[in-house]
């Protein structure tokens, strides 16, 4: 019998010890650098250093944060004494007391110590001249288009005339 | 032979004992700081860097019922001195002086105290004196924010609203009564702080929130209080009387709209009153014998138990010899002849209002002023009010005579506010409302809307229609000359006597006073004008008629209310 023998498939295998080659693949991964121990410890401390320095960055950064803070805190109080100051002045001049002074004297008005009543008929409701219904003028069909696309309504006088002030008397 | 570099023994020796001595005083301290003293000294320095601060809680502000603030709040300085610091005491003593209101030997004589570190000089400094002593820069002298109650009207309602004390607690009036919804809660800080006591803003603190007061809305209106107090000054200086009280009421609903009295004091300087009595409001607290005013509350009961009619006719004759035997006579002596009951009111007769309370009988008439409120606090919301004197039926104060002398405001006492609070009942239909200063409170977690309350029904709807209508006869011919033309208005006068501390009556003294309502179609104010101890004229009539007319007239204008008689308004002269 020959020393080489085939396989299943018919190809030629070799019979020689398959040791060599299994040696060449796990040949040692390459090396692309190497460090000293003295560049280790530079390393080291500048890594340190770099940290330390970001950590005393960070800490003052938040104590000038917080002086800040402290120094807003102190205007806004100082803003409120002045609101609270300029509220009890606003408080003084509606007073009374200044009104009269400054109506009297500064604007020459005198006391009112007289009115009268005067009585007015009013007309009836359907003697009133009736509101004219107000029609919004015609629009183009493009405005109309970019109204709708922008949700913007329109607006239409309503049929029972302006509505009453809110808060008014009737006298 | 010893070497020339060789020290000596000894020397080395001494030098080694020393550094021993050294060493052994350093141990020994920081053995004693840290071990010995350690607890003390770590709560010590705790103590120092956390420290716990009062957050007082802002004082909510007290507003009209036109939303105009009667009450606020400002801060103002409070100047102290931190004594070890001052270099010169004399010099600081003489800057001061003069912008803080105290002598220099008090300044310096209180900043050279031994044994003292702090001293506060003044509070509430105004904001020049805060600033001159800002400028100066003097050594040691320290200014120091505190909150500050602020009167912007100054003297104006001041009974009615109180001040606020030193400690910052609502005294007397609405501060005093509504002092823990007003005035807040106080909260806490506790913080980490820096060298100038500062909390430092990123450490560790703890902050209990302050809850701030809430905002008073009031019945009073500073228009209608502003006009009864032009009134009341007008009034005494006219009659040269020594003190008044006008109160203005809603009586559909109670609502206080004016309660003047003098003398008064401004709350902003409630430091320098001497007379505390001021402090008290006299509309609520002062007591006195209503008088003639009070035969309106007499013949509503008449009215009531059906005793009488406007048209009853009584002949009084010209006195009366009442129980104890005392004789009772009209005013002046007057013998009216046969009078109608409106005529009896007219005629302001004491011996028809006397016939009135007979008829009506003792229990029913008790029962009855008992219903009006007279003789007990009618509850309005503030502090201190009295509760009047009605002696009755069985009490030991109490005799026949009372019946007679109480049917014209004798013999019994009432507050102006029981008396005017009671009056309410013949305008409004018969009810007896409680009487009320804050109608609105504004707080963090929402408003709180007063309503008016109805007491009881004291008299039906018809009596309380009668009774107006006599009123309104009453004001329409006997005090005609202080109508208000176009308007019709209710009303009596009354003229009290004024009890001596001697017993009796002072003969020189009187209280003049009218009551009444109005429009009397449908009553929007009642008004009581007093006027105590008028020098120009003892009668009721003369002494608080032209306020009353002076007060109905501007209230009319101010709320612009028609005249039932358009015409008449626009002839009067």
């Amino acid at each position: 019998m020959s020393g080489a023998t085939r396989s299943a498939r018919g190809r030629r295998i070799d019979e020689a010890p398959a040791v060599g080659r299994t040696r060449a693949a796990v040949r040692p991964a390459r090396r692309y650098f190497t460090l000293h121990g003295a560049a280790m410890v530079a390393i080291a401390a500048a890594a340190l250093t770099v940290i330390g320095m970001l950590y005393l960055i960070q800490t003052s950064h938040v104590a000038s944060l917080g002086y800040q803070l402290s120094r807003l805190q102190n205007q806004r109080d100082q803003l409120a004494i002045d609101n609270a100051r300029l509220g009890y002045q606003v408080a003084q001049f509606e007073s009374l007391d200044t009104i009269y002074q400054v109506a009297t004297q500064k604007l020459g008005m005198v006391p009112l110590t007289r009115h009268q009543f005067m009585q007015v008929q009013v007309p009836a409701n359907d003697q009133l001249p009736a509101n004219a219904p107000q029609t919004a003028p015609p629009e183009s069909g493009l405005r109309r288009v970019w109204r709708e696309l922008a949700g913007i309504g329109r607006g239409q006088a309503p049929a029972q005339g302006p509505p009453a002030l809110a808060g008014g008397s009737t006298h | 032979m010893r070497q020339p570099y060789e020290i000596p023994r000894r020397r080395i020796n001494a030098l080694l004992a020393g550094f021993l001595v050294f060493s052994l005083a350093i141990t020994w301290r920081v053995v004693s700081f840290q071990v010995v003293s350690r607890q003390a000294l770590a709560q010590e320095a705790v103590a120092f860097r956390y420290r716990e601060d009062v957050v007082p809680a802002q004082r909510g502000t007290i507003y009209d019922s036109r939303g105009r603030p009667l009450a606020t709040n400002v801060p103002a300085n409070r100047v102290s001195v931190i004594v070890n610091q001052v270099k010169a005491p004399h010099a600081t003593a003489l800057a001061l002086a003069p912008l803080i209101g105290r002598g220099a030997d008090d300044i310096e004589s209180a900043i050279t105290q031994p044994g003292k570190e702090w001293v506060v000089l003044q509070r509430r400094l105004t904001q020049e004196a805060s600033d001159r002593i800002t400028a100066m820069k003097l050594p040691g002298v320290v200014l120091d924010p505190e909150p500050r109650r602020v009167y912007p009207m100054g003297d104006f309602a001041s009974q009615d609203l109180g001040f606020v004390n030193y400690d910052y607690v609502g005294s007397y009036g609405v501060e005093g009564a509504y002092n823990t919804v007003v005035g807040g809660v106080a909260g806490k800080l506790v913080g980490e702080r820096d060298t100038s006591g500062n909390v430092i803003a990123l450490a560790q603190s703890s902050l209990n929130p302050p809850q701030d007061g809430a905002d008073l809305v009031l019945t009073v209106d500073s228009a209608v209080q502003r006009i009864v107090e032009q009134a009341l000054d007008q009034a005494l200086a006219s009659q040269q009387a020594s003190s008044g009280t006008i109160i203005v009421e809603n009586p559909q609903t109670g609502e206080i709209l004016a309660m003047a009295s003098r003398p008064s004091f401004d709350p902003n300087n409630f430091q320098d009153v001497t007379d505390a009595s001021l402090f008290n409001n006299p509309g609520i607290s002062g007591t006195y014998e209503p008088g003639s005013t009070f035969k309106t509350l007499t013949m509503a009961l008449g009215l009531e138990t059906g005793v009488v009619t406007p048209d009853t006719v009584h002949d009084g004759g010209p006195y009366r010899i009442i129980p104890g035997g005392d004789k009772v006579y009209n005013a002046l002596d007057v013998d009216f002849g046969p009078e109608t009951m409106t005529q009896v009111l007219q005629h302001s007769s004491n011996l028809g209002a006397m016939w009135v309370a007979e008829q009506v009988g003792e229990d029913r008439f008790y029962r009855g002023l008992a219903a009006f409120g007279i003789g007990r606090p009618t509850g309005v919301d503030l502090a201190g009010e009295a509760d009047g004197i009605l002696p009755l039926p069985g009490s030991a104060s109490w005799t026949e005579a009372n019946l007679y002398t109480n049917a014209f405001g004798q013999g019994l006492a009432v507050t102006p506010l029981q008396l005017l609070n009671a009056e309410c009942v013949l305008a409004n239909g018969g009810n007896l409302m409680k009487p009320y200063l804050v109608k609105q409170i504004v707080g963090p977690n929402g408003t709180q809307n007063i309503q008016p309350r109805v007491v009881r029904r004291v008299i039906s709807p018809q009596t309380s229609q009668t009774i107006t209508a006599m009123l309104t006869t009453v004001m329409d011919t006997t005090y005609k000359r202080f109508s208000v033309p176009g308007y019709e208005i209710a009303a009596k006068t009354g003229t009290a006597q004024v009890p001596s501390p001697n017993g009796g009556y002072d003969p020189n003294a009187t209280i003049g006073s009218m009551i009444g309502y109005g429009p009397t179609n449908n009553p929007q104010f009642a008004v009581l004008v007093k006027i105590d101890r008028p020098q120009e004229s003892p009668w009721g009539e003369s002494a608080a008629g032209p306020a009353f007319q002076q007060i109905f007239q501007q209230l009319f204008m101010l709320y612009g209310i028609p005249p039932t008689d358009p015409e008449a308004a626009r002839t009067a002269p």
